[in-house]
């Protein structure tokens, strides 16, 4: 294999991704976080495509950029004025918890870094083996967490059904005309009281 | 060497056929852009030259019945993607197989019987 | 020899990951915060998919399906959950919803 285009292609996916990452969280606009959502999730394919995974780079594309990546559109769009502009996007202790947990991001990464990956020679299976064998570890060894996974979607189904039900709108109320109007309680008790 | 026993599968026409994808985008908006002729005036920059003025945003609320297709859309996604490996092995594990898949899809399908009965699938 | 080693990869996922730590807790919307939630699943599926090719073992690839699927739940009733919240109280904002139930 040539080195040199796969680090080309490593470099630059990794700069898509974290920079599209980047401002997803900075975005000042919900629906610009969302959009930028789509660079992010395209690169993380292409370095799976880069660690030689060809059947999660289509996953990946399949369900994140895909599927995910328009339900998260739809309900963006769905709960578009609730977040009017002078609510403020960020929570004012957003300083501290960045910083905290950059830090322990940063701590994170140079202790994986530090750790001595020794070099794997082995050379992943072609395409086709690779399903092949994901397949067969479907169906054998975890044959339970894949029924499991779709019970998982079958409530998740039966949930979102019961949620996104739209109630039937209940006829709309005429317009109350002045006569019809209740009398306010201080005229309604007037007489009792002249009595 | 056929392409399922090569240990690196070749990715560079995925990449050169985005890089030819966004090129030719660029290349045709850069085209327009050079060549057509360019006066704005007032009435040219409205939304609609003729007809109404358009009345406040164009991001309207739209109906939830969508979002609910979007769900059902993610889910029977994420089966194709089960069923991906599956189909491509089954062929070595036989009988278990299938009967595994059948129990897999067959609870899908009564979430969407039950979807169907709530007549979560009907437009008004 | 592979052309990127393992720990590239698993520093890059783990500033993914942060960045994703930093967008949940700093966001008030939480759409948003789905989001970045997808981003720390992202960041964990490219660590088990990179540790799996460095093992060259098929577990890694095994865990990304189900993380995946997992994640295709969440987002589909978690979003539910918050239109249904907007459709009831006409606001998503998570420092006014403070109640379990409405």
């Amino acid at each position: 294999m040539n080195t040199l285009p796969v680090q080309i292609a490593f470099y630059s996916l990794a700069a898509l991704t974290l920079i599209s990452a980047a401002y997803v969280v900075r975005a000042r606009s919900i629906i610009h976080a969302g959009f930028w959502l789509l660079p992010c999730f395209v690169g993380v394919a292409g370095l799976f495509a880069t660690l030689q995974a060809h059947f999660f780079f289509v996953a990946q594309l399949l369900i994140y950029a895909g599927a995910i990546l328009v339900l998260i559109l739809f309900a963006l769009m769905l709960t578009r004025d609730a977040m009017s502009l002078h609510v403020p996007l960020k929570s004012h202790l957003g300083i501290w918890a960045g910083l905290i947990s950059a830090g322990l991001g940063i701590s994170a990464s140079l202790v994986l870094a530090r750790q001595s990956w020794s070099v794997t020679t082995a050379h992943p299976a072609g395409p086709a083996r690779q399903a092949e064998a994901l397949g067969e570890a479907l169906i054998g060894l975890y044959a339970v967490p894949f029924e499991v996974a779709s019970l998982l979607l079958l409530s998740a189904l039966i949930g979102a059904v019961v949620l996104a039900k739209v109630e039937r709108a209940p006829a709309p109320e005429p317009p109350p005309l002045a006569d019809t109007l209740p009398e306010p309680e201080e005229t309604r008790k007037e007489p009792v009281g002249v009595e | 060497m056929p392409a399922d026993q090569s240990s690196d599968f070749s990715y560079l026409a995925v990449v050169v056929f985005t890089f030819v994808g966004i090129a030719f985008i660029a290349f045709n908006l850069l085209l327009a852009r050079l060549l057509s002729p360019s006066a704005p005036t007032p009435e040219k920059l409205t939304t609609y030259e003729c007809g109404v003025q358009p009345i406040g945003d164009a991001w309207r609320q739209f109906n939830p019945r969508y979002y609910l297709f979007a769900l059902l859309f993610v889910v029977f996604d994420v089966e194709a993607v089960f069923l991906y490996p599956w189909a491509v092995a089954f062929r070595q594990v036989g009988a278990f197989a299938v009967a595994e898949m059948l129990i897999f899809v067959g609870l899908l399908i009564a979430g969407l019987i039950f979807a169907w009965r709530r007549e979560a699938l009907q437009w008004e | 020899m592979l052309g990127v080693p393992t720990e590239y990869f698993l520093v890059l996922s783990g500033i993914l990951f942060t960045i994703g730590v930093i967008g949940v807790l700093i966001k008030r919307n939480p759409i948003v915060i789905f989001m970045c939630i997808e981003l720390m699943l992202n960041a964990v599926n490219l660590t088990f998919i990179a540790l799996g090719r460095h093992f060259v073992h098929v577990n890694g690839q095994m865990y990304v399906i189900f993380v995946m699927a997992v994640a295709a739940a969440e987002v589909a009733i978690g979003l539910g959950i918050i239109v249904a919240l907007f459709r009831s109280k006409e606001t998503i904002n998570i420092d006014e919803v403070n109640l379990m139930k409405y």
